[in-house]
């Protein structure tokens, strides 16, 4: 047995053996209902903790709002039991999964608009929205307005006339649907879709210029996190019984953002740990009721002046190891067979036998009236290296930004491989076969090497997130393919060997030559180099320069580079053009643009000045 | 006029310096090279007590400035130009120099040295009511040198004085290096680019992974062997 | 119409006091990006000050005035000292939770203190109404408007002008660049908490004034508002917090008047939606994009 399948056993042994032990406990009566109660409202809290730690932790978006969703499927699961004339047995799950769908759609609603901010305005708009949903249900007669609902068919007394044995039940329902809830985020973050969100925690720019289609994932990511909330609440409202609107405020959603702070943002092991804890002292402080809050918030400024990155981090206690046992062995009793192993699933990478892959026509785009770029146009010919030289403040970063739609251009086309793609959103077009890099490096700094090439992968993988969630051959086969393919291409550039060390441990120049790696990954047709040698003593900007010529060796790709450094751009550049004013003054090969009179008087400046400069120096030495 | 010796600087468990020890004299242009990550930066933050150092001594004017904070070095007369500029954005040009005056008492004297600065960079007089933030990468530098000098600094230390800047506008920068040295400051660089750095340095330190690894004349560097391998390139 | 026009001061009166309270934030906020959730616990604990000063040592009413200044100012540096000052350099998120921290601990302190029964505000200032047409304009409410109008042109000019305001903005700005002018960030920080703290406290005197029960919980429902207002005007900036203040009273007096009591709030939080989606800077705020 190796490692890892021995670690499947000891996860799912353990997890039995809680659960065995909590629910005879309960169902014996050595529990009482009261801590039958608290363990009910420990693995509700862990549900919202987790559920909440998608959208802080994986997608690095500060989310106020959180009990709003929690409200809705605690509402509508809660009319769905009272009013539909069944069996509670079946009633409850199709509450449940109901109150979830119903919070999903609140979160998807309230996501298009809000995740369109960032940070602080973010967590701004979601505390609006979640207390506009408070207002909202403490207003409707349905929801029985201010005073709210109540005689709700409670799961402690539901199931048996025996009530320890329906509190049994109850824990059982909950603790399983804790544990799929947080074994399918787990996994999920650990997919190609995980892999997606967390990039853009790590620089949302770099992500959509990466191929991740941001907007869907932020999207996902809170939807399905309001999805979780909305299943928690509709938990919540048959072990209460009783609903009232002013318990999902804003403290609420506060109480659920601590837990997830103090487990560690990111670390889902380190939020079930806290939410356990955080739910379990206030109970135990109870005997001295009236010091349980002052030392409850003592304990969290003490907390974060210790320990700011909570008490995990980013750390996780293994659990998937357990969840993919659990998966196959299912497979195996419902007769799913294995599919016969494919090949390793391969992404393409095309070649393209077209002279002219990109061209631009009269492009220009103006901010407020200002020209900032005006009658642009280039073309640029697969397998060639071309230079765009020009002063600071010329528009040769703003021309990349047009390229790779972060900028609307105002006039005239771009066109790649024959078809226009203005307008489009940077992701599609990096899709298209446009990839860059920046000036100030943008790599997705906790995630590994290898990470940070497999995201770049995401566009030509197809397996959905429930396969990623379930783990099956389809996930498998393209992972491993994917895996085998990221590090070949590390192996081009001599970076294998750190493929498991994060990103941000990297000395500077190889985090340029990972971000140009990871823009290889994407497989373009046109790769985009905003000066790639700024920062570089002399001799890495020889590494560099080897770099480029490795990579048109290797690849079949054109490259347009921004850079001042002199040697560089005379040195493997074929043809430079001159960008001043937002304008092309000058093209052609590096030695015409050498010697070319305007150039020399925007840009280079004259050689005669720096031969005067030195000669001063030796005179005031001598 | 600046003496460091044996300093040595930690960043959690990771050691940065290793008893670095070199001084700068009055007057002069002295450069610090070597590859990124070799802890340049690290030491002008030290100096400028930005990072508080593990030991070691510092000694400017003879006089020992290890626990002085670091908004009273300026009154000292040391003053440093960082990295990447870091002009004030939201403020005018004017603001960004009336603050490099901050510490001074003398309104009149001031005064002057607008013009002075002003005659120095006469782009930035035409200007002086735009916000720091609209500025090219060029003129945000010249800015961030003019703010420099309005505290009128015994000793002016630049960090990376020509990163990103187009070549007329490195050599631009470094004659205004040149001529403000001319003028009485002395002038402590640190520069990737080590050939125009040494072309106008009277003495250099070499630095690697956290040690001066060699010193001496900047012309002598120039022409050393191990040091055009390594930092000059071919 | 009369109706109208009082509802309309009234709206004056209450968004003047949110606008002091949201001046504390959009200062706060400006110089240390941290939401400082504590900021509207220190309007409780000036009301109380003034419940203790006055019952217990029967001070008059411009000398507890000046002490709950005092007090307010020294609770917020003390904050900013031992809460807030060791967490500058760690993740945003840390202090933001500390923060919240800090406001629990001071709600329940003052629960364990002064019991959860409201206890009547001190003072209240009986001079007759101002009658302009068929208006009568209550003296406190005059007071409240002329106070807070003169307070933020004072500020604003301070900012704009002072050695100490410069100081601040260039703090906001960049911490390491401002220690190399010579500003020394520690003090000017501190001195940023006072400010806001010391409008705080005078915006206690004017909310017990207008609200005469004070409780533990007095400050969480105006600070929430408050900061929201801070957020609408454009957080950091003065006249934003001061034009985001104003509008927040006057929505909410007139949907109380004409719409219902129940939605005042939902109108309030609507509003902001509503302007962070068109104008995500705020009202007065400068757009910023970030640069690629």
């Amino acid at each position: 047995m190796n490692m890892k399948a021995k670690s499947y056993v000891l996860n799912i042994a353990a997890l039995l053996i809680v659960y065995i032990v909590l629910s005879l406990l309960i169902s014996t009566g050595t529990f009482n209902s009261y801590i039958s109660g608290i363990l009910a409202t420990t693995g509700i809290a862990i549900m919202m903790t987790v559920s909440l730690n998608l959208t802080t932790g994986l997608l690095g978006q500060l989310a106020l709002g959180h009990a709003g969703f929690m409200s809705v499927g605690a509402y509508v699961a809660a009319l769905i039991t009272k009013s539909l004339n069944m069996n509670f047995g079946f009633a409850l799950p199709v509450a449940l999964i109901a109150g979830g769908l119903a919070a999903a759609l609140c979160g998807l609603l309230i996501g298009m608009p809000a995740l369109r901010l960032k940070g602080d305005y973010l967590a701004i708009i979601t505390l609006g929205f979640g207390e506009i949903i408070r207002v909202v249900i403490e207003n409707l007669s349905v929801t029985g307005g201010a005073s709210g609902l109540s005689r709700i068919t409670r799961m402690s007394r539901a199931f048996s006339e025996d009530a320890n044995v329906s509190s049994a039940v109850q824990f059982s329902i909950i603790f399983w649907m804790m544990v799929v809830m947080i074994a399918s985020i787990f996994t999920l973050g650990r997919s190609r879709h995980g892999r997606a969100i967390i990039s853009i925690r790590e620089n949302e720019v770099a992500a959509e210029a990466t191929g991740i289609p941001t907007t869907y994932y932020k999207l996902f990511a809170f939807t399905l996190a309001a999805f979780f909330a909305g299943i928690a609440g509709g938990l919540y409202a048959h072990q209460i019984g009783m609903l009232s609107a002013k318990t999902f405020g804003f403290n609420k959603s506060i109480e659920y953002l601590v837990m997830v702070v103090l487990g560690g943002m990111g670390s889902i092991t380190g939020s079930i740990i806290s939410s356990a804890v955080l739910v379990a002292l206030p109970e135990f402080l109870r005997g001295f009721s009236e010091w349980r809050l002052v030392i409850y918030s003592l304990l969290l400024i003490l907390m974060m002046l210790f320990r700011p990155s909570g008490l995990m981090g980013t750390k996780e206690f293994s659990l998937l190891a357990s969840w993919t046992a659990t998966a196959t062995t299912l497979k195996r009793w419902l007769g799913i067979k294995k599919r016969p192993t494919k090949m390793p699933f391969t992404p393409h990478y095309d070649v393209w036998e077209d002279s002219v892959v990109l061209e631009t026509k009269n492009l220009g785009i103006s901010f407020g009236g200002l020209k900032a770029a005006e009658g642009i146009d280039i073309q640029l010919k697969n397998d060639e290296i071309v230079g765009l030289i020009g002063p600071n403040g010329a528009g040769k970063t703003t021309f990349f930004n047009l390229l790779t739609g972060v900028y609307m251009p105002t006039e005239g086309d771009i066109i790649l491989l024959g078809k226009p793609i203005n307008g489009k959103p940077t992701h599609l077009i990096t899709e298209q076969g446009i990839a860059r890099t920046f000036q100030n490096i943008r790599l997705f700094k906790s995630m590994s090497v290898l990470d940070n090439i497999k995201v770049a992968f995401h566009t030509r993988m197809e397996y959905s997130p429930l396969s990623g969630i379930v783990r099956d051959s389809r996930f498998s086969s393209e992972e491993k393919g994917i895996d085998i393919r990221a590090r070949e291409l590390l192996k081009v550039f001599n970076m294998e060997d750190v493929a498991d060390v994060r990103a941000d441990g990297l000395p500077y120049g190889q985090q340029r030559k990972l971000e140009i790696c990871r823009a290889l990954a994407c497989n373009p047709k046109v790769l985009l180099l905003d000066e790639p040698a700024a920062g570089m003593n002399p001799i890495e900007t020889d590494e560099l320069m080897r770099t480029i010529r490795l990579i048109r060796s290797r690849f079949s790709v054109a490259i347009l580079l921004i850079e001042h450094d002199m040697k560089l751009v005379m040195g493997i550049c074929e043809r430079i053009y001159v960008l001043n004013y937002g304008r092309v003054i000058a093209q052609g090969s590096p030695a015409a643009i050498r010697d070319n009179p305007e150039v020399v008087a925007a840009y280079l400046g004259t050689t005669e000045q720096a031969q005067t400069a030195e000669g001063d120096l030796a005179h005031a030495e001598g | 006029m600046l003496k460091v010796d044996q300093l040595n600087l930690y960043y959690g468990a990771i050691h940065a310096l290793h008893d670095i020890s070199f001084h700068v004299n009055e007057g002069e242009i002295v450069t610090l090279i070597g590859a990124n990550g070799a802890g340049k930066t690290s030491i002008l933050y030290a100096l400028s007590g930005l990072i508080p150092c593990k030991s070691g001594e510092i000694a400017f004017d003879g006089q020992d400035i290890r626990k002085v904070p670091a908004h009273q070095l300026v009154t000292l007369g040391l003053v440093q130009v960082p990295e990447g500029r870091r002009v004030f954005s939201r403020m005018t040009v004017m603001e960004n120099l009336e603050m490099g005056a901050f510490t001074r008492k003398d309104r009149q004297e001031v005064d002057r040295d607008f013009y002075m600065v002003f005659d120095h960079f006469p782009r930035l007089k035409e200007r002086r009511r735009q916000a720091a933030g609209t500025l090219s990468g060029g003129e945000q530098q010249m800015l961030a040198m003019g703010r420099a000098l309005m505290a009128r600094p015994k000793l002016m230390m630049m960090d990376e004085p020509s990163m990103g800047l187009s070549p007329i506008l490195v050599q631009e920068i470094f004659a205004i290096i040149r001529g403000i040295n001319a003028d009485g400051t002395t002038v402590l660089l640190v520069e990737q680019n080590a050939n125009m750095a040494l072309s106008i340095a009277h003495r250099a330190y070499v630095l690697e992974t956290g040690d001066i690894v060699k010193d001496g004349p900047a012309s002598a560097l120039l022409q050393d062997e191990d040091v055009k391998k390594a930092y000059l390139g071919t | 119409m009369t109706l109208f026009l009082n509802q309309l001061i009234n709206g004056l009166h209450v968004g003047s006091i949110y606008a002091l309270i949201a001046l504390g934030y959009t200062m706060v906020y400006g110089i240390v990006r941290l939401i400082n959730f504590a900021h509207g616990d220190i309007l409780m604990v000036g009301a109380y000050t003034a419940v203790v000063l006055t019952t217990m040592l029967g001070l008059p009413f411009p000398v507890v005035v000046v002490l709950v200044i005092l007090v307010c100012v020294l609770f917020g540096v003390l904050i900013e000292r031992i809460a807030y000052k060791p967490l500058r350099s760690s993740p945003r998120i840390s202090s933001l939770i500390t923060a919240i921290g800090v406001s629990m601990l001071l709600q329940n302190l003052a629960l364990l203190i002064f019991t959860p029964t409201p206890k009547p505000y001190p003072f209240s200032l009986n001079i007759p109404p101002l009658s302009i047409g068929g208006l009568q304009i209550g003296f406190t409410t005059v007071l409240t408007i002329v106070v807070s109008a003169a307070l933020m042109i004072l500020l604003q000019v301070l900012v704009a002008k002072s050695r100490a305001g410069k100081s601040m903005r260039a703090v906001s700005e960049d911490y390491d660049a401002a220690q190399l002018m010579g500003i020394n960030v520690n003090t000017t920080i501190t001195f940023t908490f006072a400010i806001g703290c010391a409008l705080a406290g005078i915006g206690s005197v004017l909310y017990g004034l207008a609200y005469p029960t004070v409780s533990p919980t007095l400050g969480s429902l105006p600070g929430l508002k408050a900061f929201i207002a801070a957020v609408l005007g454009g957080i950091g900036i003065i006249p934003g917090a001061m034009l985001g203040g104003l509008i927040m009273g006057l929505a909410e007096s007139l949907t109380k008047a004409y719409i219902s009591s129940r939605l005042s709030d939902a109108v309030v939080y609507g509003i902001l939606i509503v302007v962070l989606l068109f104008k995500p800077s705020g009202l007065l705020g400068r757009r910023t994009r970030e640069k690629v």
